[in-house]
């Protein structure tokens, strides 16, 4: 069963035909949050919603785009949401350091675990900045395929990606060790 | 200072996005620029992957609990629902709260228009169509709506230069 029929049939009612999409974007979705959120727990929560999200407007989603795409689109939105909350609670920054994860407990602050990615890249780049760099380099979208995502132009969508580059070479001639997370 | 240097800086201080990415779209293809931006290995190794996101076999339950039935309907019946998975959703109220919402939103946004556009107006200044107004220099001689006279108002807001004519058809 493809993606199409996975969707008709999820339209027909049957839900557990959804898990094909779930186990084939659960990957790429989290990773993605993780980029943009900073860490694990948050973007797990955000995958789930975006999933569920998803679930529910399935009737709205157009099939001449891209499935992933539009799931990239609902998970972007909703690390925004997440953002804006957290950033209202002034916790964000601290996050590392008032909750340390299991994973990160044992090790210094700035040296990031396998799935985490460092409180330098965190605290340097901004999240769309971050989002614009991760679809670029691990799903290989361009400009205007990421600007799409952001709901802005592509012009803005280049910058942002051409600014997290040049910001991460910085990063990274000050200091490599701080930034590699395998 | 090279002209890489240059860029950069021409980069850091213009505000216009459409600036910046001509001068981003250079920096790409420039060799001597393009050393100053991190390449896409380099970002896929500082960034976290697909493939290191193990572990990820609890979103499935979680999300087939979410779009269960009895979730969808506000989760009235069947199991208790565990709020873990979904801690940071946000209550979206019903589409038609929301619209009634939004229509009393404009309504207020309407009314205080109004009211401050009548606070504003001099109430002198209005007149029926045919009537000379005058208002610092401001001449209107009439004013007719599909050939009928019609009422108009003139309001010249204090401390500015703006006279602002209200023309409607006589009932």
């Amino acid at each position: 069963m493809n993606e199409i029929e996975a969707i008709e049939a999820c339209l027909r009612g049957n839900g557990e035909e959804f898990r094909l999409i779930v186990d084939a974007y659960k990957g790429p979705l989290t990773a993605l949050a993780v980029n943009v959120l900073g860490n694990r727990q948050d973007a797990e929560d955000v995958c789930q919603e975006t999933f569920i999200q998803a679930f529910r407007h399935l009737g709205r989603f157009d099939r001449n785009l891209s499935l992933k795409t539009w799931l990239f689109t609902i998970l972007f939105r909703r690390c925004l949401d997440l953002l804006r909350k957290k950033r209202r609670f002034r916790s964000f920054s601290l996050r590392a350091a008032t909750e340390p994860t299991p994973s990160n407990r044992d090790r210094g602050p700035d040296t990031p675990g396998r799935g985490e990615i460092s409180n330098a890249l965190l605290e340097t780049l901004s999240a769309k900045e971050r989002l614009a760099l991760a679809l670029w380099a691990n799903e290989g979208l361009n400009s205007s395929e990421i600007a799409g995502i952001l709901g802005c132009a592509a012009s803005t969508a280049r910058v942002y990606l051409f600014n997290g580059r040049r910001k991460i070479k910085k990063i990274m001639e000050k200091g490599y060790g701080t930034l590699g997370n395998r | 200072m090279g002209h890489s240097g240059i860029v950069e800086l021409l980069c850091r201080v213009l505000p216009v996005p459409a600036w910046k990415s001509g001068l981003a779209r250079h920096m790409e293809n420039c060799p001597a620029c393009s050393k100053k931006l991190a390449g896409r290995e380099d970002v896929r190794r500082v960034l976290v992957q697909a493939q290191d996101m193990g572990g990820l076999d609890d979103i499935w339950p979680a999300v087939k609990r979410g779009i269960s039935p009895a979730s969808a309907a506000g989760r009235t019946a069947g199991a208790p629902f565990s709020g873990a998975a979904l801690k940071t959703t946000p209550v979206r109220p019903a589409p038609a709260v929301r619209w009634a919402a939004a229509g009393c939103g404009l309504a207020l946004a309407a009314a205080l228009l109004v009211g401050t556009v009548r606070y504003l107006g001099n109430p002198d200044a209005s007149g029926s169509g045919d009537s000379m107004a005058e208002t610092s220099g401001f001449i209107l001689h009439s004013a007719r709506i599909e050939n009928e006279p019609a009422n108009t108002y003139i309001f010249h807001p204090q401390d500015d230069g703006m006279v602002i004519v209200w023309v409607e058809k006589t009932l």
